[in-house]
């Protein structure tokens, strides 16, 4: 009885196993296999990026594969790459949810000989071949400082509510932001920065409160894609509408509905649809040992910078979304 | 005791013989789940072998002994825990705790061996302030590590400032690089540590009072079992485990945050549950426990390989979970667990 | 001698008495504090901020409750959440009107409900474990359907149901009040609330008096699913948008609140008045930490000390029932 038992169980489930892989597609010829590992899967920024590379790659003849961890955790993101590893990519593109925990296992990746790329969030330089960078950090955290000072007229309280505190690029951003609002805007206080994990629920609980606790606040600051929205869902439902300046970063999909209603006047991001297609384009040089050129034109992304000394691709500028050109984007 | 094999099981004896003579004897009388799992297991290599020419590379079991290694530590750590009849939902707060702590001693330059110990300690101490709520006082274990859960990662937040750190010495980072005849030394420490569990928990006195309080808690402190000093005993080593989980990662990314070992928690339930130990306690094996590892982080590295997309992946190993839970709970024959 | 075996109602006002008023002599103190150092707390917007966050988290801790109370636990409420919640919003975006919507959405929660039950019940999974795989299931099948996209709108019913008035207040608290009335009466006037009570008591008393070991265990879980349900509503409604990984650990805030107000986590025990004031230390902790400046650090660190506080008073009573048993047995 038992033993019977036991194998009708275990066939049923090696039956269910192999009809859930049954759609998972034969192995790839892995000299052309391009392989691209955002911080997280799930969030539409990356998954614009994702678009972008896949047409990009099936143009350029790369076999375009997309994975990685279900949740902003380094040592998943780690684990993941550490499994695609044997499967020997072509090229290896990842989007670093922690510079330093990602260094070993990218380093191990081009001792094997598998050219590493960093794109939106980068590793430490000896880590990667090139990082393909969307917007230089300081051009894009003074210009959305600016935007906010703009609202504000160079003056007030504001607060900043970030990502995961421990997102290099996110960081980075912070950095230049506050430095151009020391060195430019004295009058201006930044009173708090609050992480929202890129949580919406999260991100609109804290800006509540900070509405609360700060009854001077006049400007917030959302750095990271899933803040704004729930910022302006914040200052929208406490009727403040117009009264509080919102500036930051995210998609236009996101933040189209505040911004015709005016909540918002500007929201400032870049096209992550452009960046994965500049992500795959450079995965292709690397494939055909070339390299890239300060001011070369790529085809769909436009005029690239480069800079060989410390091997930096950078897209172009900050692209803001207003009421005016809002209806251009979709994505 | 099973009287005779079945077909399946006489053939993992042929290949595993004292593996299975092993697994038999063990105080899961009857529980054919690490059988079960492993049959499936092996399936499921079977078949990822032969649609994914990386699965059965030097390589890929190299890349796949880290992470299992760490896991690894956490879930025997868990076993304790729960054939002791509870449960640590901390684990991963606690590896957090241990990781920062080596990160801020690594900072002030100390010695090697100190940052270590300090790691360690870190974890130790998490453990006994677990093992003195939940030992002494008594307390519910579920809800002890859910409050420390909360608590120990708002530590690690507060002690990091939110910050990773970086600038390890190349001697800590050994852990990760070193490895012999090509199998991670992670790997061979937790083997070593595997067989002192082991031993523990069958030929000491205080393994014996493990799985008596775990069984039966009333009994076991009527019968005279040190119930407090044995609980605390359990939680301290979870949490030194989890201290050299959070060593062995620290090694492994470079770096020290306070979020790293976020998933390890359900990973170690689960993996102890999947090698058939009943939640409720009074019963553990440290092979079971192993298979249990082995098979989600088996299977997950090849579903990767497989092209699985990472939520189906997600997806399926919970429903592996629940397949396997179900079956090892059919072949017992109905027994009474509720929690 | 002290009788042990008193009925569930007498049991229920014994425990009434006591954990219950530790815990709102808890909250006076917080209050008192709270009054000296950051009097905004008790202004009224503010206070109806707080209801408003209430809300969705005393909607859902009273389906968890019942399931507590038979002796379970589901740490899959928060993947229920997030699906119920694109469930609704993507059938609202696609022009399904509320009333047709609205019950589709309960269904779906009753049937992520009964899901649970029948792992427990009829495959005898342990609650822990079996919720455990479902919570990665329902999360990791949602996240395959939506593929990562977030809804960034609400149709415009979902809208204005989470929309403030009422002096700062929205449905949500109506709703909760609803609720609670409702659990009270099925709780302590119903046959079934009773058999709740018995049933995660000793299921095998239970059983001897007649009570079927399936019947409470799908009506808890069955319950909490259409309770989450229905707080996906508000969840969505306030946030104007729904994110794939929305409310991930969203349990264990509800099971922290359900076990603060003495909800006893081994079955039998609890009251839905706990429950509020559960969810009414942990909301107004939270704020509170918001308001007084309070790094989100340490917040961290004190709603885990105020969780474990919780646990050290609501395990008196079962202490004193442990001590009462040994001296009866010894007499």
């Amino acid at each position: 009885m038992k033993p019977r038992q036991s194998s009708r169980i275990a066939s049923l489930s090696l039956a269910v196993l192999l009809l859930a892989t049954a759609c998972s597609r034969l192995p790839r010829n892995s000299k052309t296999l391009f392989v691209m590992v955002p911080k997280l899967v799930g969030i539409p920024y990356f998954n614009s990026a994702r678009d972008g590379a896949s047409q990009e790659a099936s143009r350029l003849g790369l076999h375009f594969f997309y994975t990685g961890p279900t949740a902003a955790d380094a040592s998943l993101q780690v684990d993941v790459i550490a499994g695609l590893l044997a499967r020997h990519p072509a090229v290896l593109a990842v989007s670093c949810d922690d510079a330093n925990a990602l260094t070993p296992v990218l380093r191990r990746a081009r001792r094997y000989g598998i050219p590493v790329l960093t794109w939106d969030a980068d590793a430490q330089p000896d880590a990667r071949d090139w990082f393909v960078s969307q917007v230089e950090d300081e051009t894009l955290g003074r210009h959305v400082l600016d935007v906010l000072a703009a609202q504000l007229g160079g003056r007030g309280q504001y607060a900043i509510i970030t990502g995961s505190l421990t997102a290099s690029n996110l960081n980075a951003w912070l950095f230049w932001m506050k430095k151009q609002q020391q060195e430019k805007y004295p009058e201006m206080q930044l009173v708090a920065v609050v992480p929202g994990n890129d949580d919406q629920q999260q991100s609109f609980v804290q800006a509540q409160s900070l509405l609360q606790a700060y009854p001077n606040l006049r400007g917030f600051i959302g750095n990271s894609s899933a803040a704004p929205p729930a910022l302006a869902r914040a200052v929208e439902q406490a009727g403040l509408s117009g009264q509080i300046a919102i500036a930051g970063l995210s998609t236009p999909n996101l933040m189209r509905h505040y911004i015709e209603n005016k909540t918002v006047q500007t929201i400032t991001l870049w096209d992550p649809g452009k960046l994965g297609r500049l992500t795959a384009a450079v995965a292709a040089m690397m494939l055909r040992h070339e390299t890239p050129r300060d001011g070369m034109d790529v085809s769909g992304v436009g005029q690239i910078r480069v800079f060989p000394e410390t091997h930096k691709i950078v897209m172009g500028s900050p692209l803001d979304f207003t009421r005016e050109n809002i209806s251009q984007y979709w994505f | 005791m099973t009287s005779s094999p079945s077909a399946s099981l006489e053939k993992l004896a042929n290949s595993q013989s004292k593996f299975t003579k092993r697994m038999m004897e063990l105080r899961l009388s009857g529980n054919l789940q690490p059988g079960v799992v492993t049959l499936l297991v092996l399936f499921f290599c079977i078949y990822a072998g032969y649609r994914s020419g990386d699965f059965w590379s030097a390589l890929n079991w190299q890349l796949l002994a880290q992470p299992l290694a760490e896991a690894g530590l956490v879930s025997l750590g868990m076993m304790f825990v729960i054939a002791s009849g509870g449960i640590d939902l901390s684990v991963g707060a606690i590896v957090g705790v241990a990781a920062v702590t080596a990160g801020i001693a690594a900072q002030h330059k100390l010695p090697i061996p100190t940052i270590e110990a300090a790691a360690l300690a870190a974890g130790m101490l998490c453990g006994a302030f677990n093992g003195l709520l939940i030992g002494v006082l008594r307390l519910s274990s579920i809800l002890v590590t859910l409050g420390s859960m909360i608590l120990f990662s708002g530590v690690a937040l507060a002690l990091s400032n939110g910050n990773s750190f970086a600038g390890f010495p190349e001697g800590l980072l050994w852990w990760n690089d070193a490895a012999l005849l090509g199998i991670p030394v992670e790997f061979f420490l937790f083997l070593a540590i595997a067989a002192v569990a082991a031993v523990l928990l069958r030929y000491t006195l205080w393994g014996h009072y493990v799985i008596a309080i775990g069984s039966n808690p009333i009994a076991a402190r009527y019968s005279g079992y040190p119930v407090a000093l044995t609980l605390f005993g359990v939680y301290s080593l979870q949490g030194l485990l989890c201290g050299m989980t959070g060593i062995l990662l620290v090694a492994r990314l470079a770096s020290a945050r306070a979020d790293m070992g976020q998933g390890l928690m359900l990973m170690a339930i689960a993996a102890v549950v999947l090698g058939g130990a009943p939640i409720v306690g009074g019963s553990a094996s440290v092979i079971a426990t192993l298979v249990g590892v082995a098979a989600f982080y088996i299977v997950q590295d090849g579903l990767l390989l497989l092209d699985v997309p990472p939520f189906v992946q997600y997806a399926l190993t919970s429903a592996m979970l629940l397949i396997a839970v179900a079956a090892g709970n059919l072949l017992r024959g109905n027994r009474e667990d509720r929690r | 001698m002290t009788p042990l075996r008193s009925s569930a109602s007498e049991r229920l006002r014994l425990s009434f008495h006591r954990h219950e008023t530790k815990l709102a002599s808890l909250l006076l103190v917080l209050g008192i504090a709270l009054a000296i150092a950051a009097p905004r707390f008790f202004l009224t917007l503010n206070l109806a901020l707080l209801a408003r966050s209430m809300g969705v988290l005393l909607i859902i801790s009273v389906g968890m409750l019942s399931v507590i109370l038979a002796g379970g636990i589901d740490v899959s409420a928060g993947a229920t959440l997030a699906v119920v919640s694109v469930v609704l919003v993507r059938l609202g975006n696609h022009g399904v009107p509320a009333p047709v919507a609205l019950p589709l959405g309960l269904l779906t929660g009753a049937a992520l409900g009964a899901v649970n039950a029948a792992l427990i019940a009829e495959l005898r999974i342990p609650p822990i474990v079996a919720t455990l795989g479902t919570a990665g299931l329902f999360r990791g099948l949602l996240l395959e359907w939506t593929q990562g996209e977030w809804e960034s709108s609400v149709p415009p019913w979902l809208n204005a149901v989470g929309s403030p008035r009422w002096g700062g207040l929205d449905a949500s608290v109506l709703a909760a009040a609803l609720v609670m009335l409702a659990a009270a009466w099925i709780l302590h006037r119903t046959q079934i609330g009773r058999a709740l009570f018995r049933f995660g008591d000793s299921p095998i008393a239970a059983a001897r008096t007649g009570i079927s070991p399936r019947l409470p265990i799908y009506f808890a879980y069955i319950s909490l699913g259409i309770l989450t349900a229905i707080g996906a509503v508000f969840y969505a409604a306030q946030l104007g948008a729904v994110q794939g990984n929305a409310a991930n650990g969203y349990e264990l805030t509800v099971i922290a609140a359900a076990v603060l107000g003495g909800a006893d986590i081994l079955g039998g025990r609890g009251s839905l008045l706990g429950t509020f004031l559960g969810v009414l230390l942990l909301c107004s902790l939270q704020q509170a930490l918001v308001l007084l400046h309070v790094a989100t650090f340490w917040q961290n660190i004190a709603t885990g000390l105020i969780v474990l506080l919780g646990v050290i008073l609501s395990s008196a009573p079962r202490l004193h029932r442990k001590l009462l048993l040994q001296q009866s047995s010894s007499a």
